[in-house]
């Protein structure tokens, strides 16, 4: 096509006079086609190169290298095989070439590597020196050995005592800090201002006593406890505040700090402008460099002390306690020994408790009790008991005595296997009691003749009184004076609890009402006056209710005084009416009743008359013994 | 926050110190300039609604027998010229450092500080002087350490210039 144009054109220059007469026409399309044409002549050209040429290439490709180098990694990829070929082709020619080169870069690393790990050797010696044959160094020998490691390790690691207490990330040429942490016990200046001020006095010191040299770092300040440790690159320093005696392998994290932090962020670092957000992302690793070791406090000799005394007193009070209960067990089991109705087979302690095996009768004393007299904890103690009945006389007594119930005046005593009843009961109660003791066992009967019959005595104390009565009268007079007429009413009570009394016993009873006057007057007419008083009493009573058969009536007159007249008032005391009581079929029991008060014998027959119900209903559901 | 390095340049007794001492936050006593022979000292401006956090290395003054540590303006953002305006001979070391300190550095912002400005009756740069100055392209800037004249409008107007670039 190109060469068509081409041809055509060429036709258009011809000096053929034939072709002349159409230069219009040649000018006409010159004219119409012309800048097409060029533009066309000029893309003909490019296509037929098929390769760039190498001046337009070396115009474009640090361009076209730093763009794609900026977009992906395919660059590097692409460059790695071919720079290791052109490293190994340079070592095989001429390796001095290539240590030329890397001598200034990796001399002074070399020196910084070989100077810690000197002073780390130092470091190491000399607390093997101070350390090694000591208590303390035996010791951290036995840990050497445990862990595999160096002694002078092991005893450095122990004896150093530091706390790297600040970190500044600063921007080396500017002095500016990129980014700083703090330990929490340590206090920090305005970080900015130390940063700048370390870095003018590097730079006074590098300025003041420095060969010129560019390897030339300040790499310590020390002063007092403080020094500080500085490493440093080409774009940052990092600078490290550290309190006490740090081990040299904190100068080595430093470094492998910084290198990390060089790697990571030199772009940002070259181009630093005073903006330090980039940098926040450092602090943590900042962080992990505030390393610290504290040494164990020393003992106060005061603590040690008082924590001995403490010691002492806690063992002391301890084996005191111990005593003491050991003591007071034993004590409880000598008293439980001699607690009748408790046979112990078997104690022991166990898992701190006491374990108490035996018999015990219901009626012995309670061993939870007893604990709590001898000032034992009952939580302490587990009984394992087996029932069973003793035959200690005291318990036969109390098991008698829980199934007779005896009043409170009858005591029991065991002799021979026989039962002696003393003191005194209702009728009642000693008929019963004679006939539940058979079926008691452990004795072969009951004595009750000490047992005093308090009804029987009763009878007796009643007859007194009714026959002490007397009734008074005016002469010649059968009326009862009025101010005893409350008396009739006394008497016949007297004569109904008499007559329920002899009823107990099957015994019959007569009160004779005798009739007396003084000795004025006719023997005849007295003898009917004091008929007549008798008759008047017993009217009066048996009007109260008493039994017409008991009552008989005498009159006696003057025949028999009650006193001696000697006087008006002996006259009118004879004026009177007693009475006679005769108990018919009488037991023999009264001949050896001792004397009691009227008040105990009441008593008696209360207890016995409340108790007798209940004795029958326990006597129905007691079982044999 | 942006942190920028800041140093006073300047002859011996022009008022470096004077002029900073009164607005910035010290921490280090000024037996460092005889030591060390720089103190630094922090300022914090608002800047078009940003923080700027300004680390001012006020260096020694530079007289006959010492020579300032060009190494110490390494990594400043930008730096004051202070000249005594009743002293025309520290114009003319405001000149010779600036040529050192664009030796060391570069060019990078800065603005010259005519101090002393309320000892008028003692100046020895007039007005002609500061205009030729300006036409020169020098930035120029009259303060007073004593007043406080001028003095914020300075840091103003240096950071202004950092940030720009």
């Amino acid at each position: 096509m190109r060469d068509f144009f081409r041809r055509k054109t060429s036709e258009n220059v011809s000096d053929d006079p034939l072709v002349q007469g159409d230069n219009s026409l040649i000018e006409l399309r010159r004219l119409l086609v012309g800048p097409l044409q060029k533009q066309f002549d000029e893309m003909q050209e490019l296509m037929r190169d098929q390769g760039l040429h190498p001046d337009e290439i070396s115009k474009i490709l640090p361009e076209a290298i730093m763009l794609r180098s900026a977009r992906d990694k395919q660059m590097v990829r692409a460059m790695e095989p071919l720079t290791e070929e052109a490293i190994k082709a340079s070592i095989e020619k001429d390796p001095r070439n290539l240590v030329e080169v890397l001598v200034p870069v990796m001399l002074p690393a070399i020196k910084r590597a070989i100077t810690t790990l000197i002073k780390e050797m130092i470091q190491s010696f000399s607390a093997t020196l101070e350390h090694g044959l000591s208590m303390r160094g035996l010791k951290w020998r036995y840990e050497a050995f445990k862990s595999k490691k160096p002694f002078g390790e092991v005893a450095l690691l122990h004896s150093l005592v530091y706390q790297v207490e600040q970190i500044f990330l600063i921007h080396k040429e500017s002095g500016l800090v990129l980014q700083h942490v703090v330990s929490d016990e340590a206090v920090a200046q305005d970080p900015d201002m130390v940063s700048a001020m370390l870095t003018a006095i590097q730079d006074f010191v590098r300025d003041s006593f420095g060969t010129g040299a560019k390897d030339e770092n300040l790499e310590n300040l020390q002063f007092g406890d403080r020094s500080v440790w500085i490493e440093q690159s080409s774009q940052a320093v990092l600078a490290g505040i550290v309190w006490g005696t740090a081990p040299e392998d904190i100068r080595s994290l430093l470094r492998d700090t910084l290198d990390s932090i060089h790697f990571e962020q030199l772009d940002n670092l070259r181009a630093f402008d005073g903006d330090t957000e980039p940098f926040e992302r450092t602090e943590g690793r900042l962080t992990e460099c505030l390393k610290n070791q504290v040494r164990p406090r020393k003992q106060n000799p005061l603590f040690l002390w008082t924590l001995l005394t403490l010691i002492t007193l806690g063992i002391g009070s301890g084996a005191f306690f111990l005593i003491r209960d050991h003591l007071r067990w034993k004590d409880y089991l000598e008293h439980l020994h001699e607690a009748p109705g408790i046979v112990i087979t078997e104690a022991e302690r166990r898992s701190g408790a006491y374990h108490v095996f035996g018999l015990r009768d219901t009626l012995a004393k309670d061993p939870v009790a007893m604990l709590r007299a001898s000032k034992i904890d009952p939580a302490r103690v587990r009984f394992n008991w087996e029932l069973y009945h003793s035959s200690h006389p005291e318990f036969i007594i109390r098991r008698i005595t829980s199934i007779l119930r005896p009043p409170s005046t009858v005591t029991f005593e065991i002799r021979d296997n026989i039962l002696y009843g003393k003191g005194s009961a209702s009728h009642q109660w000693i008929e019963e009691a004679e006939k539940l003791a058979e079926a008691i066992p452990g004795i072969l009967g009951l004595r009750t003749d000490d047992i005093l019959d308090s009804e029987l005595k009763r009878i007796e104390l009643m007859s007194e009184k009714i026959e002490n009565l007397l009734f008074f009268f005016d002469t010649v007079s059968t009326t009862v004076k009025p101010d005893q007429a409350h008396l009739l009413s006394e008497l016949s009570s007297d004569i109904g609890e008499l007559d329920r009394l002899t009823q107990i016993f099957d015994k019959t009873f007569q009160i004779e009402v005798v009739g007396h006057t003084d000795a004025k007057g006719s023997d005849q007419r007295n003898l009917e006056i004091s008929q007549r008083r008798a008759n008047e009493l017993s009217d009066r009573l048996l009007a109260a209710g008493v039994r017409e058969e008991i009552l008989i009536t005498t009159g006696v007159g003057a025949n028999e005084p009650l006193r001696e007249e000697l006087s008006e008032a002996d006259r009118e005391f004879n004026r009177c009416v007693n009475f006679r009581v005769t108990v018919s079929g009488e037991d023999d029991r009264t001949d050896v009743l001792p004397d009691l008060p009227p008040e105990a014998v009441e008593a008696d027959e209360g207890e016995t008359e409340s108790l007798s119900e209940e004795r029958k209903a326990d006597s129905a559901t007691l079982g044999p013994l | 926050m942006i942190k920028k390095k800041i140093c006073m340049l300047g002859a011996f007794s022009v008022g470096k110190t004077s002029l900073v001492q009164r607005f910035v936050k010290s921490m280090f006593s000024e037996k460092y300039l005889t030591t060390v022979g720089v103190k630094i000292d922090k300022k914090t401006l608002s800047v078009s609604g940003e923080d700027v956090s300004l680390l001012l290395w006020d260096i020694y003054g530079e007289d006959e027998f010492q020579k300032v540590k060009m190494s110490y303006l390494r990594g400043a953002g930008g730096y004051f010229l202070v000249v005594d305006m009743t002293r025309r001979n520290t114009l003319d070391t405001a000149f010779v450092l600036r040529e050192r300190a664009r030796e060391a550095v570069g060019d990078i912002p800065f603005i010259l500080l005519l101090n002393k400005s309320d000892l008028e009756d003692e100046w020895e740069i007039d007005d002609t002087a500061i205009e030729e100055l300006s036409e020169e392209g020098f930035s120029v800037i009259k303060t007073s350490a004593k007043t406080g004249v001028g003095v914020e409008q300075a840091f103003l107007s240096l950071s202004r210039k950092m940030l720009e670039g």
